[in-house]
């Protein structure tokens, strides 16, 4: 599917390890994927879930963060 | 002129179409049954026909043929255009008036096409 | 009074006749229709403490002004009668085509009364209503119900026009999970309302209508209709993905978010949900989506199994439906430990056959895996190993559970029965003896609230909070913290409520901008009747106080207003925390204007008109 294109091509199963920079936010993530940052429209940090657009440059990422990024969806 | 293209692949069977063609033609009401263009589901392959009334017929006729699609065989009748006194389908199922597809008017302006939310409709010049 | 028919369908099948009632328009208009209109019925004729199983219990099907109007999402009806599962009123909801037939047939509803002396149906075409033996189809499937009924009809095109509500062996057998399935694969799944029907020995509804709904202005009528699709298709959920992926596109999301139920909520991450998640059925199991009746978002999955597993059973026509949806997948899945998707597929088709709740009988298996692995249920008793992660046995339990087999006996009366049989309550997730769904309230809050307090029990679409909390859909709000949701669940079920009785599916609400005003401009379009948002607002809240009045009356009291002890006091959930449901629950009552032991005051009451 179209969202799967941002993937690394390291990734397994739709994860893949990440390197930012010391003091990367979410916004330098996206980046480094190549994801524009419209796109997403859900973020869930450590379990977490939080809006994307408040989130993508006052969020500092930690070593060992675990992010996943969502595009639309929902509905049970 | 125009016609009806219809794409089945698309299609989910939600009968929007039915409501939009029955409340196009009549005075304030909705009733799928009035419908000039009706979906079935076929249950085994999990998919869906729309059939768009044609033509009438008076009598029912005598050439009958099976229709195969996709390597599935079908009764011509079930998939035949036609009002015909051997189905319910395209007559009023109040005053037996047959019905046929008039494209919504002159220019035509199918309903149909613009409600359907999937684009298993669409117009095709020919 | 257009949209609405007007009239009811009264059957005494204990008479074997009907009458056709007339509906007064002061009666209906505080209740909408569909779920208010329903439970009004059951409250004002039944009495709440009634054997749910007797003949004086009533089984009400009634659809909501929308309903079939072609209006977005306009396949509803309600199931409403006393629930055999949790003792509290029970309003299951269903789509499909069912609920729009029974009105272009005239009837905005039926109400049964008494119980039959042998197996029946109730056949309707129009004004021609008939009492008819179902003794030939006793004991069959819901499939085979249905196929049974149209090919009893002559004319084969005729019979391709008829729709069909019935209930499966589950039903038949008073299973307290059964189920109500209309459209083969459409289930009116919750509160045991199948059971009910089957109590009345009513083993199906076969109607066929060919008349019209009246619309006063059909300009302005499809003027509304076209925004509403446009709200729909422009919001995230409702526009791109529940047509894409189906509900199931959830599973990932709530993994994440450390809130899936696994191994029956004992953690709350499955570590290879991906396996059985919306994306994964999309490039696999999935054949093509179906919409129910009118609806743009088609969130059905038509799709196809290869026989999964020897488990020695199923005919070929098992391996073909509709479904898993998110809870089902979930709850079948992860809470039972199992990545199979195949196994769980089938296991829903089971389901749907056999007229069982996927959730109930879903979460009902996972106890019964927790009391095997605990050593409180023994292998003797239960017929085979049925730890967590065995696939064969989710689908062997299942059979038994439908058939009432062995310990599917015990297991057919749901959870809570069964693990208080075997001695230990406090391993069955649910509330009010209503098994939960597949959100865990350690780590969103409100959910906890909402399973808590809703009518009928654990129940996720009577206040559908993880739009906000989860999914962000209106605003986003953070699932950890309890201030400020007592309010926000209270308004997700009044508004529930008023969506319930309109005859619109409840995934409108999914829709980011649409609101109490699309609704009332649907309403509005659709009947003359002028309605004010106020008014639609105060409808939702009258519905909620009516059925807490009908569970109070019932017996139940605050104490039932609680969750397992796990989710109160085992850490789980991303920060590890409990629900902390003492912080919200007093809050909720004051908003609601009840008393500290959550009884409506006189006063809520009669401002609601409820006195
Ligand atoms: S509106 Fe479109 S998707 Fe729905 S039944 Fe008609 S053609 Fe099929
Ligand atoms: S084009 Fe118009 S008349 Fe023809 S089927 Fe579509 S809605 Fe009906």
């Amino acid at each position: 599917m179209k969202f799967k294109q941002y993937l690394p091509a390291s990734s397994s199963d739709g994860k893949a390890m990440v390197s930012l920079k010391d003091g990367g936010t979410l916004g330098d993530l996206l980046d480094t994927l190549g994801i524009p940052p419209d796109v997403p429209k859900l973020v869930i940090i450590n379990g977490i879930s939080r809006g994307v657009s408040n989130t993508v440059n006052a969020e500092t990422l930690t070593d060992g963060d675990v992010v996943a990024i969502f595009p639309p969806s929902g509905g049970g | 002129m125009i016609r009806l293209k219809i794409d089945h692949g698309k299609c989910t069977g939600c009968q929007e179409c039915e409501t939009a063609c029955s409340m196009k033609h009549y005075t304030n009401e909705v009733n799928p049954k009035k419908s000039r263009i009706r979906v079935f589901e076929d249950e085994e392959e999990q998919r869906f026909f729309l059939i768009i009334a044609g033509p009438t017929t008076t009598a029912e006729c005598t050439s009958k043929f099976d229709v195969v699609i996709a390597g599935q065989q079908y009764d011509g009748c079930t998939l035949c255009r036609s009002s015909c006194p051997a189905r319910p389908w395209f007559t009023e199922p109040d005053t037996g008036v047959a019905l046929k597809c008039d494209f919504c008017g002159d220019p035509p302006d199918p309903h149909c096409v613009k409600v359907c939310e999937k684009g298993a409709l669409s117009i095709m010049e020919i | 009074m257009e949209a609405w028919m007007g009239k009811i369908l009264r059957v005494n099948l204990s008479y074997g006749d009907y009458h056709i009632e007339e509906i007064d328009p002061d009666y209906l208009r505080p209740y909408l229709g569909g779920r208010g209109l329903g439970s009004k019925i059951l409250y004002d004729e039944v009495d709440p403490q009634v054997d749910p199983f007797s003949p004086e219990n009533k089984l009400i099907f009634m659809t909501g002004p929308l309903t079939g109007t072609g209006a977005p999402c306009s396949s509803r009806y309600m199931v409403i009668t006393k629930s055999p599962l949790s003792g509290t009123i029970a309003c299951s909801n269903s789509g499909g085509f069912f609920g729009p037939e029974l009105k272009f047939a005239g009837y905005d509803g039926i109400i049964f009364e008494g119980v039959a002396d042998e197996p029946v149906y109730l056949w309707i075409n129009d004004d021609e209503v008939e009492i008819r033996s179902a003794a030939e189809f006793w004991g069959k499937t819901t499939h085979e119900t249905e196929d049974f009924i149209r090919a009893k009809i002559e004319n084969k095109y005729l019979a391709k026009e008829i729709r069909v509500a019935s209930i499966g062996p589950a039903g038949e057998k008073l299973s307290r999970i059964a189920c109500v399935i209309n459209d083969k694969n459409r289930a009116a799944g919750r509160s045991g309302v199948g059971a009910v029907m089957g109590s009345k020995k009513l083993k199906a509804i076969a109607v066929r209508g060919t008349g019209k709904i009246m619309l006063p202005d059909k300009e302005a009528f499809h003027k509304a209709v076209l925004h509403a699709r446009d709200v729909i298709r422009a919001g995230p959920v409702t526009g791109e993905a529940l047509p894409a992926y189906g509900t199931a596109v959830l599973v990932n999301i709530i993994n994440e978010a450390k809130i899936l139920p696994t191994n029956n909520w004992q953690v709350t991450y499955f570590e290879t949900a991906n396996k059985i998640a919306g994306e994964t059925i999309a490039e696999t199991i999935l054949k093509r989506p179906k919409g129910c009746f009118a609806c743009p978002i088609a969130c059905g999955r038509l799709t196809e199994i290869s026989d999964p597993q020897n488990t020695g059973m199923g005919s070929p026509k098992y391996f073909k439906g509709e479904g898993p949806e998110y809870e089902t997948v979930e709850l079948m899945g992860a809470s039972c430990g199992i990545d199979n998707l195949a196994a769980i597929t089938k296991a829903n088709y089971l389901c749907n056959e056999m007229g069982m709740d996927t959730i109930s009988a879903a979460a009902t298996v996972a106890t019964a895996m927790e009391l095997y692995e605990k050593g409180y249920l023994p292998e003797k008793d239960l017929g085979l190993k049925a730890n967590f992660g065995n696939a064969d046995a989710l689908i062997i339990l299942t059979e038994k559970m439908g058939k009432r087999e062995g310990i599917g006996d015990i297991m057919a009366e749901g959870g809570y029965r069964l693990a208080e049989q075997y001695g230990h309550p406090e391993l069955f997730m649910g509330v009010k003896k209503l098994e939960a769904p597949a959100y865990d309230p350690r780590g969103v809050q409100s959910m906890g609230l909402q399973y808590a307090t809703s009518n009928r029990g654990a129940c996720h679409v009577r206040g559908y909070a993880i739009a906000n909390e989860i999914l962000g859909v209106h605003v986003k709000t953070d699932p950890l913290i309890t201030e400020g949701k007592a309010e926000m669940v209270k308004t997700f079920q009044d508004i529930t409520a008023v969506i319930d009785s309109s005859g619109l599916c409840l995934f409108v609400a999914l829709a980011t901008n649409f609101l109490y005003e699309e609704i009332q401009s649907l309403i509005n379009a659709a009947s003359g009747a002028g309605y004010t948002v106020d008014e639609l607002v105060s409808i939702g809240e009258r519905i909620s106080n009516l059925e807490r009045l009908f569970n109070l009356k019932a017996g139940l009291t605050k104490a039932d207003d609680t969750l397992p002890k796990r989710l109160l006091e085992e850490p789980g959930g991303p920060k590890g925390d409990v629900c902390r449901l003492n912080e919200m629950l007093p809050e909720y009552y004051q908003l609601r204007g009840w008393d500290e032991n959550g009884v409506p005051t006189t006063d809520k009451l009669s401002g609601l008109g409820l006195q």
